[in-house]
């Protein structure tokens, strides 16, 4: 944990709503219709979320998705095989899923505990936060024009894959120009499988084909400080770190930016 | 003719009866404000603040007679043709070095909303809000792109001032639009949204 953080600690439940919501289900279900009934709702939910997981990492190629995937399928399919269920499993068959469940389990908490399947926005909002020395407030909900990057068209596209791939930020491509969204797992849910891709009143970082850098910080993210940050000095921080990730990743140092963001120690789980 | 008589004018002649008194005016030597009230079948003040306006604006002439009586005005026209001209140039924004130079940005706590365009290229509106309590009324302004562009590179309220011209050339902007920016400056240093150093 970052004793020097900037940020208030996270406190958001919504990570685990979808759990929740599966857990209390099973159990209102076995409940009101019997055991069979609950252990199938059980194993469509499972499955569905190892499906959905498995689209995402189609669009995001960050490991960790595929194997969180492939460790929810396994589960899915055991839970078919568990007594009174509407399929049968053999015993054998009930072995390898289960030494595959437990083997995809055990990868994803590595990737989660070495911060590899992780959302970085608490962490870029740190280091966002560190330069900053005023407490002058002065918040206000428009974006924040920073300035002129040096960098080729495929050098953009590139860039976008490695923030994408590595979970340091969510990109929202656009004709001329790149939203990099960074988010927590929290908001993750709404970012991915919402249906209002909006970004007013969210906080992104933007490249145009031109070479300007504009930043937008949300009045919800400016509120996770525990001071009143000077605003235009924490927005200019938030868009040249970003233009410092374009440069660094150009040098070719793009593991220097996620050794940044890992020495911060920030809770995986957020 | 300025603004102010041309609306003055304008006002009086898109009367229902003003062609009716004009008639009168033009087929009559002169005519009192009784005479005209009473063929018209209008209030006798009504007829009299038409005929005194137009007086006002030199389109009649009056003259004070007395018929064993107490005086009256007799109307008569002093022009067949009515022509309003307005040099709209009188009422275009001042441009002045003065202006371009004041040094401006965002006002803290302004409480005002700026909506970005679909593109987050500049700002399409900004909503204002007014009053108090049940007297709270909000008013949104829609930006031209210029406008947008410049109020996308005002600095924020915890920002140095910078000048309006300064704003103009980060915006990429053409002198040429300099009165719509004035315009809008104006507008929202009135409802507390800018503030000038």
């Amino acid at each position: 944990m970052n004793l020097h953080s900037k940020l208030k600690p996270e406190k958001s439940l919504v990570g685990f709503i979808p759990a929740a919501v599966i857990l209390i289900g099973f159990f209102m279900l076995w409940f009101f219709w019997g055991k069979q009934t609950a252990y199938g709702f059980m194993a469509f939910a499972i499955f569905a979320a190892g499906f959905l997981l498995l689209i995402t990492y189609v669009r995001i190629l960050n490991v960790g998705f595929l194997t969180n995937a492939l460790f929810l399928l396994f589960a899915g399919i055991m839970l078919t095989g568990i007594g009174g269920a509407p399929f049968e499993l053999e015993s054998g068959w009930a072995g390898i899923l289960g030494a595959g469940n437990l083997f995809f389990m055990i990868l994803t908490l590595y990737l989660v505990l070495s911060r590899k399947y992780k959302w970085r926005g608490r962490e870029v909002l740190e280091l966002t936060a560190a330069p900053v020395e005023g407490t002058r407030d002065g918040f206000t909900a428009r974006p924040h024009p920073i300035g002129k990057a040096e960098y080729s068209g495929q050098q953009l596209m590139d860039f976008t894959k490695f923030l994408r791939r590595n979970m340091i930020a969510l990109p929202y491509v656009e004709d001329d120009r790149v939203f990099y969204a960074p988010i927590t797992m929290a908001q993750s849910f709404c970012h991915l499988y919402g249906w209002n891709h909006d970004l007013s009143g969210k906080t992104w970082v933007s490249f145009d084909l031109g070479g300007n850098v504009a930043a937008n910080i949300a009045h919800k993210e400016y509120l996770s400080y525990h001071e009143d940050l000077t605003f235009d000095q924490l927005c200019d921080s938030l868009g040249s770190l970003f233009i410092e990730f374009m440069e660094m990743f150009k040098k070719g140092d793009g593991i220097r930016i996620i050794n940044r963001m890992n020495a911060l120690k920030e809770n995986p789980f957020t | 003719m300025d603004f102010k008589t041309a609306s003055k004018l304008g006002n009086y002649i898109s009367k229902d009866y003003a062609e009716d008194l004009f008639g009168l005016l033009v087929n009559y030597q002169d005519i009192s404000a009784s005479e005209a009230a009473s063929r018209l079948n209008l209030h006798i003040s009504t007829a009299q603040e038409f005929l005194e306006a137009m007086a006002s604006l030199g389109i009649l002439t009056r003259k004070e007679v007395s018929e064993k009586k107490r005086p009256y005005f007799r109307y008569s026209l002093k022009q067949r043709i009515i022509s309003m001209e307005i040099d709209l140039g009188q009422i275009a924004k001042r441009q002045s070095e003065m202006q371009a130079v004041r040094k401006i940005r965002e006002k803290e706590n302004a409480g005002a909303r700026f909506s970005t365009a679909r593109s987050h290229q500049y700002l399409s509106s900004v909503t204002i809000w007014t009053g108090e309590g049940r007297e709270r009324k909000e008013r949104k302004i829609n930006l031209t792109a210029p406008q947008g562009k410049f109020l996308y590179h005002l600095p924020f309220p915890t920002a140095d001032h910078l000048s309006i011209s300064d704003i103009m050339r980060k915006a990429e902007i053409d002198d040429t639009v300099l009165p719509e920016i004035f315009d809008i400056v104006e507008l929202l240093e009135k409802y507390d949204v800018i503030e000038v150093e």
